[in-house]
């Protein structure tokens, strides 16, 4: 994979981590009644090491829609032992190191850094998830199925968290302790703690919009996450993902992203690989280097696999981001965009300068000044016939892009 | 020593030579007449002392006994008799008489008697030498006023004391103590030393003879002046070249020059990410920022500078612009309408100062902000580039003037 590696484009990233976001999943191969959907899902606990960590309210069967719903879903990790397999961890690492001959700046890599550098602060304290519903729903089998999760409301707040021992804290536990005093200390501090702080893994991930979130400051926000994987026996699929972003009940913005496949691994294949870039946002926590490398491969794994019609992403919505800019604008009117990211913590990277054309760019910045100018964001590649999606990025350039 | 001996005369001896419980034998020619004052004074052909059963003793001749005690070889009476004492160094190897005053000049003039402290004390015997005392020592920068001076003060000696004209050291000090231990002491007492006296009738001086340490410390001033305006004029030179800078790169700040003043001068005028507001981890430094109050909601006041936010304060605060000194507590309380609010705590010493200016215009300047930058420079609030362009200008002057 590192030999291609060049500047080209890295939408391959949004594909597969539309999948990663949710952690993936899919049917087993008889899985109609309410018997095999739990033993599905207690398989999927296994299969991402969720078992000590993911506390669960009701779990409900619904045989009309094929639902399996779990609620409340809170999972609460420190990274001190994240799934508690630190272990398997190590061995990851081991696995991969050999990766780390790769120019990590360039083409894959890259994405995978900038991945890793959204949900890392200066480190990774752990992973704090808090929804209202996690529903799965299955059939067909792994030639001929589809899989569709939906992780309902889904809370944007405590980006940062700790950890006492092996423990989780979040910002709510330890407030009185943490925050600013009436009084300085002796040492001309505001509060004396001895907490450190890192990023919460669940809600940084790009994806998922988090950085809409962090750049108006709507931790009040939650997501619903829908997504949608589809495969026909003939090797035909779809797949569709939804983020729609919420305050207060009333939607605020939505992400959708929509791909059409000419030939999709098999359902079990394209589960490993998203394993394995889950493993990597994990590993990430660790190391973020051997993170960036395990993550790469995974995805580079799929996309040689995977042969891809089109794909595009739309972003739509999003009013408080232009809130927050005719303020910036009224401190700062003669500023340019590219200041108020960097205000607000916008991320100019962009997965290609390139081959995307000369005024168009994917990066955090670009999607918000869009969103700022146009109240959307859209691009859509299609893909010549025949070759893999990795093909297609990576040796030859054998896609057409559109955007608005 | 103070001993009093069998005829009831005082007498003061060295202590080196006396131990406690010596019976010592005197012997005066003509005999001792003690005045009222108990203390042996008078002229005397002979004077003895002596420890009986020792070696140690001593006699004089022709000796003078001066009210004070201290003894004279005869032919310095006239210079010593019906004058006080004004000046006797602790081993009583120094001891200075007032001769006269140059009110004009503030100075006291006074003849100066000098002898060895080795072993036992022997009376006065050397010519005297010429001490004035004065604070003013700006007569020594000038030959002219130098010589006048010392004409001035031989002048006086002449007048006042005819037997003592020759040709002697003049020490003029701003202290008496100046004389003490053969002017081993500090040098910084002294103004100059010369020859001064009537040689063969005519008056003996040399302005350009002798030691001027008053002269000797205004070069070294002027030394450590110019190593000063040199290294002044550098660090100013780069103060200029950072002024330039600065400027050049106000431009982009166009219409926010004071917000960019105040953030070189390490006041926060922009607050971070919202992302960054949210790390517990930053809450803990605090740091000044430039805030703008609009009002007071319930426990806390509103700014809408840097950004609309919200400040939580012991003290109270009235609508304006102030500096103050805040942590940041924006992850401690609750959202509005699902957005986390810009929070601040504010601590202060005593009722908080209003700005007096928008933004604080008042206390921001480029003075400010290279003051921090080159601590040490002089730089004050009020700097302008004159400021600094005058010590560079002042050293190319004084450089000139060298060459």
């Amino acid at each position: 994979m590192t030999k291609q590696m060049n500047k080209k484009q890295l939408l391959i990233g949004g594909v597969a981590a539309a999948v990663l976001a949710l952690g993936g999943g899919y049917a087993m191969l008889s899985s109609s009644g309410k018997k095999a959907a739990m033993a599905y899902y207690e398989d999927f606990k296994e299969r991402y090491f969720l078992e000590d960590v993911l506390s669960e309210g009701d779990i409900s069967y619904s045989a009309f829609s094929g639902n399996l719903t779990v609620a409340d879903p809170e999972i609460r990790m420190a990274a001190a032992q994240t799934n508690g397999a630190e272990q398997f961890m190590r061995g990851l690492q081991g696995l991969f190191e050999s990766a780390r001959g790769g120019s990590p700046e360039e083409g894959l890599a890259g994405w995978a850094k900038y991945q890793l550098n959204a949900t890392a602060s200066r480190y990774t304290a752990g992973v704090y998830l808090k929804a209202d519903a996690l529903k799965l729903a299955h059939e067909g089998d792994s030639k001929d199925g589809k899989i569709h999760i939906q992780l309902i409301g889904m809370q944007m707040a405590n980006p940062y968290v700790s950890r006492k021992g092996a423990e989780l804290v979040l910002v709510s536990d330890v407030n009185d302790e943490i925050q600013p005093r009436a009084e300085l200390t002796a040492n001309g501090r505001a509060t004396q703690s001895d907490f450190a702080w890192g990023a919460n893994l669940a809600v940084r991930q790009p994806v998922t919009g988090a950085f809409l979130v962090s750049s108006t400051g709507a931790y009040g926000t939650t997501v619903d996450l829908d997504f949608t994987l589809q495969r026909s026996s003939d090797g035909e699929g779809t797949m569709k993902f939804v983020v729609t972003h919420r305050n207060d009940g009333s939607k605020v913005g939505e992400i959708v992203r929509k791909a059409d496949f000419q030939s999709l691994p098999e359902l079990d294949d394209v589960e490993l690989q998203l394993k394995n870039a889950l493993s990597g946002l994990i590993v990430g926590a660790y190391s973020s280097f051997t993170g960036q490398s395990v993550l790469a491969e995974a995805v580079s794994g799929f996309a040689r696999k995977a042969k891809v019609e089109n794909y595009s992403v739309s972003y739509s919505g999003f009013k408080p981001l232009k809130e927050a800019y005719s303020a910036f604008q009224e401190r700062a009117p003669k500023a340019k965009f590219a200041a108020f990211c960097d205000e607000v913590g916008l991320s100019t990277w962009s997965s290609d300068f390139g081959a995307k054309g000369k005024n168009h760019s994917d990066s955090e910045c670009a999607i918000g000044q869009k969103l700022v100018e146009d109240g959307k964001f859209e691009e859509a590649y299609a893909f010549k016939e025949g070759k893999s999606l990795f093909a297609a990025l990576f040796v030859s350039k054998a896609y057409e892009l559109e955007t608005n | 020593m103070q001993i009093t001996d069998a005829a009831g005369c005082k007498w003061v001896l060295s202590t080196s030579t006396i131990s406690d419980g010596d019976n010592l034998a005197f012997g005066a020619t003509p005999a001792m007449p003690c005045p009222a004052s108990g203390f042996g004074e008078g002229s005397f052909e002979k004077l003895s002392w002596k420890v009986p059963g020792t070696y140690r003793g001593d006699n004089w001749s022709r000796v003078y006994v001066h009210p004070s005690t201290l003894i004279f070889n005869k032919n310095l009476e006239a210079a010593v008799k019906n004058k006080a004492v004004a000046y006797l160094s602790p081993e009583a190897d120094q001891a200075a008489f007032l001769v006269g005053e140059i009110p004009a000049r503030q100075m006291k003039v006074y003849l100066a008697f000098q002898r060895s402290n080795w072993g036992a004390l022997r009376p006065f015997s050397n010519d005297p030498y010429y001490v004035a005392v004065t604070p003013d020592e700006s007569f020594a920068l000038d030959a002219a006023k130098y010589r006048e001076a010392a004409v001035e003060v031989f002048e006086l000696i002449k007048a006042t004391s005819p037997s003592t004209t020759d040709v002697a050291t003049l020490l003029i000090a701003k202290n008496l103590s100046a004389i003490a231990a053969n002017g081993w002491n500090d040098n910084a007492q002294k103004i100059v030393r010369n020859r001064i006296g009537l040689n063969r009738n005519s008056l003996f001086f040399d302005v350009r003879e002798g030691t001027n340490w008053t002269a000797q410390r205004e070069q070294q001033r002027l030394r450590e002046e110019r190593q000063r305006q040199a290294e002044l004029a550098r660090v100013h030179t780069r103060v200029l070249a950072r002024y330039e800078q600065l400027q050049a790169g106000m431009g982009e700040f166009k219409g926010r020059e004071t917000e960019a003043l105040a953030q070189m001068a390490g006041i926060t005028v922009r607050i971070g990410s919202p992302l960054a507001l949210q790390d517990p981890g930053s809450s803990a430094s605090v740091a000044p920022m430039m805030v703008h109050v609009t009002g007071k909601k319930g426990d806390f006041y509103n700014i809408d500078f840097p950004s609309k936010g919200r400040l939580v304060a012991e003290e109270e605060f009235g609508e304006g612009w102030y500096v103050a000194r805040v942590a940041n507590a924006t992850p401690y309380y609750p959202l509005e309408d699902g957005r986390a609010i810009p929070t601040y705590r504010a601590y202060g010493v005593g009722e908080p100062q209003p700005c007096k200016q928008d933004k604080c215009a008042d206390q921001v300047s480029f003075g400010a902000v290279l003051a921090r930058e080159f601590p040490g420079a002089g730089i004050d609030f009020s700097w302008t580039p004159e400021v600094s362009q005058r010590f560079v200008n002042d050293w190319k002057n004084a450089s000139a003037q060298v060459q």
